[in-house]
């Protein structure tokens, strides 16, 4: 034991020795600076027959440093083991191998002295085979069993990174699992046929409806100045009497809470209306004294007609909402003249003087119009034509709300 | 009867809090007032407005019914009647914001089902939506990214098409005509290119490697490669026979393609993302289309450093392997190897390559150390003919000069390979013979080699070439009790053809492939 102990420290000795040996690659101007991509050591070989050391600097080569490390050290120990199993052995001779540190392989460099062909590179490997066979020849001869690790590791490893290798053909590979695969939903494009500016809901300009509460809710205030209906200039023959002014009516239970800077359409509508209300009950009351049965007929009927149509604007006037044309109108409609004035641009320029008459009989008025909602229909029929179709429908039946909000629009045409 | 003090109370509040734009409130008075006293028509009117005010159609609805019934002429009658056309109006506005809702929904949905993957589901749901609305572009546009997603190129350049009708922005319309022109390229490319199976990359018909892994070779004209399709009554039976002619073993190969090699290659953008895919998934990244590296969790890695046009080196920068190429361009898209290392069963092996002005492969050298059994250095020589744009034979050399411990041994040996071909130009016989091996022994060999080569082959004599070579193969050593040999290794000559890529076991000196086609099968 004790002989083989100073044997393998001898060989550690030697080996230490050996590794500290400036085996390396003269430095080469036209690689300097460049990033080193290939690393190999220096590695002088015992050659057993002769005792020398053949240097070969051809037969390894790595893609990093630290696998030339790991390799040169691999091969460090190989060789130790191989030194002291010799002189275990007795043969005390034996040296060990001496390698260089890993640098980079200026053999690839056709400008450094140590650069190899191929062919060189080939006679290096060679020659480091004639070597690695003689050591195994010593070996064998030594009684190293020849299935041992000690001849097994002289021989050059292999390959160890399988991918490195894989087969040159492949097949296509298979889909990889749906679940895998994820596509960029920035790829698609979002509709904009949804118009996404609609809002959720309409906008509801309804007022509350004021309920009058015993002692607090004022009465409903008449109107200051209620224009007194013109008096029928003549009255009508055989004692009609003149229409007289209309005492202020008295305002229906409810009252519309209006927009404080916007007139309420229903006080515009009761204001208005009240009063051509109160003109028509003074045509009635001087037609009575009409002696012309005919005429009284005629006249009573126009004026059945006057109090539907009045009953109808009513309705629109409300139902046309604060902003519209035809609740401005009304609203400032405070003298005559600017009554007889909407009266015009409501059913024709010919109108007011059958609205405001001067006789009783004059409230006879015949719009010519036998299918109104049609004319107001006809965009080839003319505002006059409109203007009386309006008067015969209104003056006639009693709009539906659909209707109602359909003639909202032809008025506020008209009032343009 | 008059009204109690709280209903005073409550209606006033109601109002108030209306005033103040506060209707929840309100209508908790209005209510709290109806419940004092019911049926009044100004709240009962009131209730409906704040109730359709809050979005409670349904709900206010019910009170203007209420109040139809038992006011029919009752003097906010215009009112209420202009709340009915509101509800009305609301309910119509409510179908709109379904119909709506409904239609965003089928995007959302489709979108979803893309980024999962499910394509032809997303698909189904873009049509729906064109259905329903015809002129919208975007559901146009999003079938066309599915059908490019789905490799569908004409129908996608259909869709964009159409989206360029129905889009009014100039800008959108604009990128749209660059993707369909990208697809009219990719439609373009399919029709002249094939992918490399291995990493993606797309190349011209013709190339013989793909320049970025030289995975290959991609020999889509007829040539050994189409021999071995994927498909019913197409087999291939390698026999392979002793020196003595006795038969050693019957191999059937397997299918290597689906339909000709062109066939299964053909550039696709839905096959090379498979592909793609399929390497990301093992571990490889990529720049761009080109594959760079690998790597996995325990720290291996390899990497592929891309020259300007092609694949200069792999790195394994763990293990320490290295591969060197070297190549030249010989057409747009086409590099030829010149030289190669390529590793089998660990043994790397160099190529060097020569060409014909066709881009054949005319002569490939090989060299390599045989670790796998006594690290002779062996050399071996291809040389190939052709006829008829066939590959015709290939006459390969091989031989290496021993160690002088091992007695300084000289082998070489030496096979045809003939191949034969039907009127249509399908292989139908590949046959190997190796005609001659022979191996000298020069020196004797020295100590313990000495022992070996004598068990080896006992009649040796030095200068005297060894009889009977052929039967026993070259032994060259042994490791313990087992025999090592330098077999005919033909696996490097892989670009010739698949059929032959074997190292042949000691004594085998011959080998036969036959196939069978079915008629339908075409390799033109």
């Amino acid at each position: 034991m004790r002989p083989y102990f100073a044997a393998f420290l001898g060989a550690i000795t030697l080996a230490v020795s050996a590794l500290a040996q400036p085996l390396a690659c003269p430095p080469v101007a036209s690689a300097a600076g460049r990033p080193c991509e290939t690393f190999h050591y220096h590695v002088q070989l015992f050659r057993p027959d002769t005792r020398e050391f053949i240097e070969l600097y051809g037969i390894n080569q790595f893609a990093s440093l630290p696998a030339c490390e790991r390799a040169r050290d691999t091969q460090f120990k190989r060789n130790i083991a191989v030194v002291e199993f010799m002189r275990g052995q007795r043969r005390d001779w034996w040296q060990a191998d001496k390698f260089g540190q890993c640098h980079c392989d200026m053999t690839v460099e056709k400008a450094s002295p140590n650069a190899l062909t191929e062919a060189a590179r080939a006679q290096q490997v060679q020659n480091a085979e004639e070597i690695r066979q003689r050591v195994r020849e010593r070996l064998l001869d030594a009684k190293a069993p020849p299935d041992s690790d000690l001849i097994r590791d002289l021989a050059p490893p292999l390959s160890a990174t399988p991918l490195i290798g894989g087969p040159k053909l492949v097949a296509m590979p298979a889909p990889v699992a749906a679940g895998n695969v994820s596509n960029s939903p920035d790829d698609l494009r979002i509709t904009k046929a949804v118009d996404t500016t609609t809002p959720s809901t309409s906008s509801l300009d309804l007022p509350l409806a004021d309920i009058p509460l015993p002692g607090i809710t004022p009465p409903a205030e008449v109107p200051a100045q209620v224009p007194a209906p013109a008096p029928v200039s003549e009255p009508v023959p055989q004692t009609a009497p003149a229409p007289q002014p209309a005492p202020a009516p008295i305002p229906e239970q409810v009252s519309v809470v209006a927009d404080e800077e916007l007139p309420s359409p229903e006080d515009v509508a009761d204001a208005f209306v009240s009063y051509e209300s109160q003109r028509i009950q003074n045509v009635l009351k001087v037609s009575s004294s009409i002696g012309d049965e005919s005429v009284k007929a005629q006249v009573l009927d126009a004026c059945t007609q006057r109090i539907q149509l009045l009953s109808n604007l009513r309705s629109i006037i409300v139902g046309s909402g604060a902003k519209s044309r035809l609740v401005a109108s009304a609203n400032v409609a405070k003298k005559e003249s600017d009554r007889l004035a909407i009266v015009a641009k409501l059913f024709g320029s010919d109108a007011p003087s059958h609205w405001a008459p001067k006789d009783a009989a004059d409230v006879i008025f015949d719009p010519g119009v036998t299918d109104p909602e049609r004319v107001l229909r006809d965009s080839s029929a003319s505002d006059q034509q409109k203007r009386h179709a309006l008067y015969a429908l209104l003056a006639t039946s009693s709009p539906t709300e659909q209707q109602q909000l359909w003639l909202n629009s032809v008025i506020e045409a008209l009032l343009k | 009867m008059p009204p109690s003090e709280e209903f005073v109370k409550a209606v006033y509040f109601g109002k108030k809090f209306a005033d103040m734009k506060d209707y929840a409130n309100a209508y908790q008075q209005f209510a709290k007032a109806d419940g004092l006293q019911p049926d009044v028509r100004g709240v009962l009117y009131n209730m409906g407005v704040l109730l359709a005010r809050a979005g409670r159609f349904s709900e206010s609805q019910a009170k203007v019914d209420r109040y139809n019934q038992l006011f029919p002429a009752g003097a906010e009658k215009p009112l209420v009647a202009r709340l009915q056309l509101e509800l009305e109006f609301e309910r119509e506005l409510q179908k709109k914001r379904q119909t709506d809702e409904e239609y965003t929904a089928l995007f959302t949905r489709g979108r979803f089902l893309y980024v999962k993957g499910d394509l032809v589901a997303a698909l189904k749901l873009f049509q729906d939506a064109e259905q329903q609305r015809p002129t919208d572009p975007a559901a146009v546009f999003n079938q066309g990214i599915v059908y490019e997603k789905l490799g569908d190129l004409p129908k996608a350049a259909e869709r964009f098409h159409r989206y360029e009708e129905l889009e009014p922005d100039a800008g959108a319309k604009a990128s749209a005509d660059q993707r369909v022109l990208g697809i009219e390229s990719e439609m373009s490319d399919m029709k002249t290119k094939i992918i490399c199976p291995f990493c993606g990359w797309r190349l011209p018909i013709g190339a013989m490697w793909c320049p970025h892994c030289w995975h290959g070779p991609y020999l889509t004209s007829p040539s050994p490669w189409s021999s071995r399709p994927c498909t019913d009554g197409a087999t291939a039976t390698r026999a392979t026979y002793f020196a003595d002619n006795r038969f050693a073993k019957n191999d059937s190969l397997p299918c290597l393609f689906n339909g000709t090699m062109l066939e299964a290659l053909r550039y696709t953008p839905a096959r090379q993302r498979q592909v793609q895919d399929a390497r990301k998934a093992e571990g490889w990244t990529y720049s761009g289309d080109v594959i760079q590296a690998w790597h996995d969790r325990q720290g291996n890695e390899i990497r592929y450093v891309q020259g300007a046009g092609y694949l200069e080196k792999i790195i394994s920068p763990s293990g320490g392997e290295l591969l060197l190429f070297a190549a030249h361009r010989a057409d747009a898209g086409i590099w030829l190897l010149d030289r190669e290392d390529l590793v089998i069963d660990g043994v790397k092996y160099t190529s060097h390559y020569t060409f014909d002005a066709q881009n054949r492969i005319t002569q490939q050298q090989v060299v390599y150390q045989n670790a796998a059994a006594c690290n002779d250095v062996i050399t071996m020589t291809a040389i190939a003919t052709y006829a008829n744009d066939l590959l015709a034979g290939l006459k390969v050399r091989g031989g290496y000069s021993g160690t002088l411990v091992q007695g300084s041994p000289r082998a070489d040996w030496e096979a045809n390979i003939v191949y034969s071909y039907d009127d249509a130009a399908r292989l139908t016989k590949e046959e190997l013979a190796v005609t001659s091996m022979t191996k000298t022994y020069m020196e004797k060999p020295y100590g313990f080699a000495r022992q070996e080569v004598s068990s080896l082959y006992p009649e040796m004599r030095v200068r005297k070439p060894i009889e009977r070579m052929l039967a026993t193969g070259d032994r060259c050593g042994m490791t313990g009790a087992i025999v090592l040999s330098n077999p005919i290794d033909l696996r490097p000559f892989y670009a010739f053809s698949p059929n032959m890529n074997l190292a042949l076991p000691g004594g085998v000196t011959r080998a036969t492939v036959s196939f069978t086609y079915p008629d339908s099968y075409k390799v033109r």
